[in-house]
């Protein structure tokens, strides 16, 4: 017999529901899960991106390490992985440490502004640091050969790639860990002291051991971007040869070998999924630890006397370092027609000729127009995909719904170079290819959504958590209809969370440079390409001032959002 | 009125089949007020979920007002009802003001009432909970016992036929819960509106209701008025649920039940044959108390006391009767020491006779969780069914 579904969120019958959640299933494994097969498939040379005819083969493999010199990619992958992130946590972790636990000055400020340093986009952050710290004309090289008459720094090599890259990833330890410190219960500590303990064993036993699973879980996390990510390997390695996975595997298929760029997005892969299982492993007991914590109260702040102004001076070269000089550096080298270094006689060349560049020709306006077209699109896809399976996942009972939030959750684990990838397969080897978009903005901001989906469905998971059910319920019992409670009351409660993680993968996704290369081509260029093109044949200023506008954008998309969520505050919600 | 008849759930889920109700069946009348009571996992607030519709039940009926609302053919959806609730969470919508909570359903739901009819009827509401004067005040700035009364007004205002009310004090602390009890029972008495309580707290269920249901495992145990159930509770699970029981090992005569201590004289119900094994059981504040023998020797335990609790309003004896040791209160002005002789007077009107095969059984841990609604995200302990 035919009964209705035991229904939580009060669909009309069990027909709609499993019709969404089916349709959902589809998509996802549409596109999550057949172009991640068609790598491997295509590493194992069968299925429609296969390079020969003669059948599945591990001649792939085996060619790639000979040829890629597979033992070293992989050293220097993990080599520049552990090594930045060795940095990022140890800076990140001692301002954590300064703003939360002592009376250092400005504490405030600082709180806000080295996660503000995130925001800047990472083919900018690169380029300016080889402008800064280039053999030759490196701006530091320049003021240090003036002053001690030597050129300590070079961009390219593998001591720079993980100071750069740790130096950009140490704020997204001071984030996280800023957290730790903040849940860390003052009583837990108190307890030992007036149990006898003495202070240094307190600090050693106690603090540090409550941080560690917050910290360790940020050093993984920072791991994995480190692991994944193209930017700075790609602008400070290179050009040595220094490779890692993301920019070999960008090689590979940039110089349409398929078969080998498989090969190593299966190894690339295989790498990635461990990490992220020790990730989730270390999560886990933060989970542990922070059930535990009560109703703590914050610990006193640590008085530094003296000291407390050299913490702040360690704060201000930080910011200097990571945010000032690549910003002025950048602006500098989009006003001048050629580059010099920055200095007084030089000031007489200035012209905004690449801004006028950037809008000159059609093909260059279409730029700026694709790369609205992702900022806008590719959240808003992600969001759409995303929040039904959050509902479902949150909300419903139906069978099978963890397998929804599995699949979207995987892109987590793939680095962005085999998602764009895959995504290529999908539409040269698949009916896919029939939708009218390789070659346009749109495909970008597809792979750019396949990646937000992990992000994405946290988010919105966490939004419909805190939404208690009952504030649901209540409508329906008092008379009002679904859909007036989801314009309502649904939707206006997890607006906030929503706008938040849209102006987050809105950030991301118009500084992407992976899929920007990877899916991209002189008709669908967006900034980031726009720069690489622009700094590989040597005209920085146009390099520059595409970066420019890209941080504008940034810039645009985190000040709309600040001003959606005050205004949304500001004004109470009405019946009416 | 509304009318249960036999309402079954059952869940399927990775551990296989659980009976979260097992048959329940009950009428509420016209303006009165019934009180669901048990312990938590018994069935109560599943039983209420499903006749507000917010959940679906395996089997059953439910009736409002001569009307077929859930049946095997009619599953009115929740908005549909035309019932109010009040949630132990209050479910207050925190983006909107304590009017715009109460006039929202008005104007959005059924009703659809124009702007200027949903305030007169949302004011009438608020100033029945005396919260008008605070009707623009946003609704994250209230207090919990005034978060309850807008969640009260809000389902009053809709004028339901039934009133629902899960836990409703539950989160409130032990003073404003004893004003809110008073105020509740009196503002829904003077409204003359049907209510269906539920709660797990017997001093509510005993101080507000006309007729209470005793809920276990899933099944309706009692139902009656709360002196009824609380002075002849029927099961050994009721007796022990509402209030605290001694029970005596006996065997049924015609008019009494003998024990080791004697022979009590009691109304013997139908079901104890002459010769049949049951328990007798007595209230604590049911026996006379005294440090001399009573004038009467009928119906009287000689023991001494072991123990003492001092209460303020009372003092609880714990008290040995030879191999067994019984619970009795006494006033606080004549004291009994410790180790002092007692005499307890148990009237043959305050005895009740329990059925030996449950006697002693403790009240049986639930078969399932059911009411608390599972982690949202694991899979493994949602002991929901499937889809079909």
């Amino acid at each position: 017999m035919a009964r209705p579904v035991r229904a939580v969120g009060l669909l009309r019958g069990i027909s709609g529901q499993t019709l969404v959640y089916v349709l959902l299933f589809v998509i996802l494994a549409n596109v999550v899960l057949l172009p991640l097969a068609l790598v491997v498939m295509t590493s194992l040379n069968v299925g429609p991106m296969a390079t020969t005819a003669e059948g599945a083969t591990l001649r792939y493999f085996v060619e790639q390490w000979n040829s890629a010199n597979m033992p070293e990619l992989l050293a220097n992958t993990v080599i520049f992985a552990l090594g930045s992130s060795v940095i990022a946590v140890a800076i990140g972790v001692f301002f954590a440490f300064l703003s939360e636990r002592t009376d250092m000055p400005f504490r405030t400020f600082v709180r806000i502004v080295i996660p503000l340093t995130i925001a800047l986009p990472g083919v900018l952050y690169s380029i300016a640091w080889v402008l800064l710290i280039n053999e030759k004309i490196g701006f530091y090289n320049t003021i240090a050969r003036t002053l001690f008459g030597i050129a300590p720094f070079n961009a390219s090599t593998m001591a720079s790639m993980m100071f750069v890259e740790g130096l950009r990833l140490a704020a997204i330890v001071y984030l996280m860990s800023i957290g730790v410190f903040r849940n860390m219960d003052a009583s837990l500590e108190e307890a030992a002291a007036v149990s006898g303990v003495r202070r240094h064993t307190i600090a050693l036993r106690v603090t540090l051991g409550l941080l560690m699973p917050g910290v360790l879980a940020a050093a993984l996390y920072v791991f994995t971007s480190a692991l994944e990510t193209f930017d700075v390997p790609a602008i400070l390695g290179m050009p040595a040869q220094i490779y890692t996975l993301s920019t070999k595997v960008y090689l590979q298929a940039n110089t349409g070998n398929y078969a080998g760029a498989s090969v190593l997005g299966v190894v690339f892969l295989a790498a990635a999924v461990v990490v992220v299982l020790l990730y989730a492993r270390a999560v886990r007991g933060i989970e542990r630890f922070s059930t535990i914590t009560g109703k703590g109260y914050r610990p006193r702040a640590m008085p530094l006397g003296r000291l407390r102004y050299v913490a702040l001076a360690f704060v201000a070269l930080y910011l200097f370092l990571v945010a000032a000089a690549p910003i002025f550096i950048t602006i500098w080298a989009s006003v001048l027609p050629f580059y010099r270094q920055p200095s007084w006689e030089a000031l007489q060349y200035v012209t905004l000729d690449s801004y006028e560049r950037l809008f000159e020709t059609p093909r260059r306006v279409v730029t700026i127009w694709n790369s609205l077209i992702v900022t806008f699109a590719a959240p808003t896809l992600a969001l759409l995909v995303v929040t039904p399976i959050s509902w479902f996942v949150v909300r419903t009972r139906i069978r099978g719904r963890r397998l929804l939030d599995i699949i979207a959750f995987l892109p987590h684990t793939v680095p962005s170079s085999v998602i764009a990838l895959a995504v290529v397969y999908l539409f040269l080897g698949t009916p896919w290819g029939l939708l009218p978009i390789y070659g346009s903005a749109w495909i970008i901001v597809f792979a750019l959504a396949i990646r937000h989906f992990a992000y994405g469905s946290r988010q919105m998971h966490s939004a419909m958590i805190q939404l208690h059910k009952d504030l649901e319920e209540a409508g329906y019992v008092s008379g009002v209809p679904w859909r007036k409670m989801l314009q309502r009351v649904i939707l206006p409660l997890v607006a906030p969370s929503v706008i938040a993680a849209w102006v987050f993968m809105a950030m991301t996704s118009v500084r992407d440079t992976t899929m920007a290369l990877m899916l991209g081509s002189t008709s669908n260029r967006v900034l980031p390409l726009l720069m690489w093109d622009a700094w590989t044949l040597g005209q920085f200023n146009d390099a520059a001032a595409g970066g420019v506008v890209l941080l504008l954008f940034v810039i645009a998309i985190l000040v709309a959002g600040a001003i959606l969520q005050r205004t949304r505050i500001a004004r109470p919600g009405h019946a009416s | 009125m509304l009318i249960v008849t036999d309402l079954r759930i059952t869940y399927r889920g990775i551990q296989g089949a659980v009976e979260a109700l097992r048959g329940v069946s009950f009428e509420v009348a016209e303006g009165e007020f019934f009180t669901l009571l048990g312990p938590s996992g018994c069935g109560k607030t599943s039983t209420l979920r499903c006749i507000a519709g917010l959940e679906t039940p395996t089997s059953g009926t439910i009736e409002r007002a001569g009307t077929v609302i859930f049946s095997n053919h009619v599953n009115l959806p929740a908005f549909r009802r035309g019932f109010g609730m009040v949630f132990q969470s209050y479910a207050i919508w925190p983006h909107m003001s304590v009017f715009d909570n109460v006039a929202f359903p008005l104007m959005h739901g059924v009703h659809n009432m124009r702007r200027d009819q949903a305030r007169e009827r949302a004011l009438k509401a608020l100033s029945l909970v005396q919260l008008d004067e605070l009707a623009d005040r946003p609704a994250p700035y209230l207090s919990g016992g005034q978060q309850q009364r807008v969640a009260l007004a809000r389902a009053l205002a809709l004028e339901p036929s039934v009133l629902l009310l899960d836990e409703p004090l539950s989160n409130l602390d032990a003073k404003l819960r004893e004003e809110m009890r008073h105020e509740l029972k009196t503002l829904v008495r003077r409204l003359g509106i049907t209510t269906l309580y539920v709660t797990h707290d017997q001093l509510e269920a005993l101080s507000m209701s006309d007729r209470v249901a005793i809920m276990h495992a899933g099944q309706i145990e009692q139902v009656g008025k709360p002196r009824d159930v609380y002075q002849s509770p029927s099961s050994s699970f009721a007796a022990r649920f509402l209030g605290r029981t001694n029970v005596l090992d006996g065997v049924a005569t015609r008019n009494g039940v003998r024990t080791q201590w004697g022979v009590f004289g009691c109304a013997v119900p139908e079901w104890a044959s002459d010769g049949a094994k049951v328990g007798l059981g007595f209230r604590p504040e049911s026996a006379v108390l005294s440090a001399s023998a009573p004038a009467r020797g009928d119906n009287v335990i000689v023991g001494s006391v072991t123990g003492h609790t001092f209460n303020g309003e009372n003092v609880e004896y714990q008290i040995e009767i030879g191999g067994k040791s019984v619970n009795a209160r006494g006033d606080p002005f004549t004291m009994i020491a410790d180790g002092g002789r007692a005499y307890l007077t148990i009237p043959p009107e305050r005895c009740f006779v329990l059925a030996m095969s449950d006697a002693h059984a403790r009240p049986a841990a639930p078969a399932s969780e059911p009411e608390t609604p599972p982690a949202p995200i694991s899979a493994i302990t949602d002991p929901t069914g499937r889809l079909v």
